[in-house]
């Protein structure tokens, strides 16, 4: 139940947050405090009860008071701390609750909206309750706000933690005493304050619980709890879901920092298993060097392998390279089994690279291509290219310590000979020639 | 392209098919340039191809491979021009290591990255630097043999 966008503090109520005003009490009647005390009787209109994602269970705490006054609201069973709180401040909210046809329902009475905690909550100790809403038949702001000017302690809650950042509420409002109710004018200022920056910051980290971004929406000031409080019904799809453990810090900027944290350490659990000799070292600093290591490593092996493939090139005979590449695949042609073994070092470690003759074949071939060389073929091969024109070419690697450049050679040239193979119209001629009669194939190919 | 995959498949988008033609390509390019060249010059350029056969092969998605490309296409009397005229950067807060910071100057385009994205620009020009000398060293075991 993803709440709408933070609806604005002025009185024109947005249906949003209307929508907000229900989840929050939806929210917190399911805290596991057993407060959910039945009291069907109270429910008096339909429309409440229309919004699928409404949980019934918070009409019990709808206390209906016919007191203009909005005193304390009698909650039977349980032994609350609540408040029945008045916003004289927030017209709009009243507004936009009085719009409810179950607010009415009193029949022209105040319906006090009590929400409580028990007293059991170990973690808050302290109630969190909410709000009284005078029916729409007096239900302009004007009214409640000439009444009597409670304050509820949760908007007080609220606008702490802003200030505070690093504390968590739970002890905030573990500190509040709970007749702290009495409110003025001063402090009402104050926390509404804290409400618009509380809205101000929904909207640019939504990572903030739902909880929280639910209940600074409409202004009814229930906020962060403990961990054991914080039972978000369903978790919202769209946002990146950050639960705070017991005493962990929870404004926005202490969850954006602990996401940061985690994407790190998961970056660089995955640099781990890239670089060679990470997995021994523990600590971050030591895992950069590891890093940086290897990577100077890597760069100064492309530089040494490049000036080596500088004093090779010009010494090779490109001509000669597929004949001693074809005479490779000439021991391995009489033995369908038997692999011819290509010696390959990577990085000091001696690769016996294993292949299928038609590897072999598809290798050199690939090689030849790309290097726009004479390749001549033996007639022993036609068999071999004829696989090759099939487009079925076999690699297999073998050997442990042959795997990785197994696999990459595998993935490799399969692709490349099939791509040449496909788009290159010499390549098609010249293997189809390859089909003919054995006798010696001189191709030349062009890129 | 988000080279960052699940971790159980580590190489999501590493074409080495790519790879390998890119690299080819320019090697024969380069032999039917320069062959007459002198070896310094020849290894320079093969190192330059060798760096933007991987850059090519690994798409624009990255910004290394942006970078790296950009670097290279540009002539030398053109980079030096265009260092010349950039502007300073404002110098980056110390409390970032030096590791960090070396990091930074190895991985190209790193230096205006933050830390996070580092660790992600690392940790894919790693996977393609290892696949180029990976294929650097078969060829020339393959061309010496």
């Amino acid at each position: 139940m993803n709440c709408g966008p933070p609806p604005p503090p002025p009185p024109p109520p947005p249906p949003p947050g209307d929508l907000c005003f229900f989840n929050l009490n939806w929210d917190q009647s399911i805290d596991p405090n057993g407060e959910i005390s039945s009291q069907p009787h109270y429910v008096a209109a339909a429309p409440l009860n229309s919004p699928p994602k409404l949980d019934l269970s918070m009409i019990s705490h709808l206390h209906h008071t016919q007191q203009a006054q909005g005193s304390l609201p009698i909650s039977e069973g349980l032994m609350p701390i609540t408040h029945l709180d008045q916003f004289p401040t927030d017209s709009g909210f009243v507004e936009r609750a009085a719009r409810f046809s179950c607010f009415d329902g009193g029949g022209g009475g105040y319906a006090g909206f009590g929400r409580s905690l028990t007293a059991n909550n170990v973690e808050l100790g302290n109630a969190r309750e909410e709000s009284s809403v005078s029916d729409p038949a007096s239900a302009s702001g004007e009214v409640s706000l000439k009444g009597p000017p409670f304050e509820s302690n949760a908007r007080k809650r609220k606008a702490a933690p802003k200030g505070k950042g690093k504390e968590t509420c739970s002890t905030i409002s573990s500190n509040d005493p709970p007749k702290n109710s009495e409110a003025k004018d001063p402090n009402a200022k104050k926390c509404k304050l804290g409400e618009s920056e509380g809205t101000k910051d929904d909207s640019i980290k939504p990572k903030v619980e739902r909880n929280n971004a639910s209940t600074t929406d409409n202004g009814n000031g229930v906020q962060k709890q403990g961990k054991n409080n914080t039972k978000p019904p369903e978790p919202p799809k769209d946002y990146i879901h950050v639960r705070a453990r017991r005493g962990q810090a929870t404004d926005s900027h202490s969850l954006a920092e602990r996401v940061r944290r985690e994407k790190i350490s998961q970056r660089m659990k995955l640099l781990q298993d890239l670089v060679p000799g990470c997995n021994k070292v523990t600590g971050k600093a030591l895992m950069l060097d590891e890093i940086i290591n290897y990577v100077q490593s890597l760069q100064r092996q492309v530089e040494f392998l490049s000036m080596k493939l500088a004093t090779v090139n010009p010494n090779l005979d490109f001509n000669n390279l597929p004949n001693l590449l074809a005479k490779d695949m000439h021991q391995t042609c009489g033995g369908p089994l038997v692999n011819s073994i290509f010696p390959l070092e990577t990085s000091g470690v001696a690769l016996s690279y294993a292949s299928q003759p038609q590897h072999g074949n598809l290798l050199n071939c690939s090689i030849a291509n790309v290097l726009e060389n004479h390749c001549s073929i033996n007639p022993l091969d036609s068999a071999l290219c004829r696989t090759m024109n099939t487009h079925h070419p076999y690699f297999n690697g073998i050997g442990d310590a042959a795997s990785q450049m197994g696999t990459f050679w595998e993935d490799d040239l399969q692709s490349v000979v099939q791509m040449d193979i496909g788009q290159t119209q010499e390549m098609v001629v010249s293997s189809q020639s390859f089909n003919g009669p054995s006798e010696s194939v001189h191709m030349k190919m062009e890129l | 392209m988000t080279a960052t995959g699940s971790p159980g498949n580590p190489n999501p988008n590493l074409s080495k098919p790519m790879l390998v033609h890119h690299f080819l390509r320019a090697l024969a390019r380069v032999n039917r340039a320069a062959p007459k060249q002198s070896h310094a010059r020849r290894s320079r350029r093969i190192r330059c191809a060798a760096y933007a056969s991987m850059a090519a092969a690994a798409g624009p998605g990255r910004r290394w491979s942006r970078v790296l490309l950009r670097r290279l296409r540009s002539s030398p009397s053109s980079h030096r021009r265009r260092i010349s005229v950039r502007v300073a950067r404002p110098p980056r807060i110390a409390t970032a290591s030096s590791r960090v910071e070396t990091l930074r100057r190895l991985v190209p385009g790193g230096r205006s990255l933050g830390y996070c994205s580092l660790l992600e620009e690392t940790a894919d020009y790693v996977r393609w630097l290892d696949a180029q000398v990976q294929l650097m060293q078969s060829l020339v075991d393959f061309f010496s043999s």
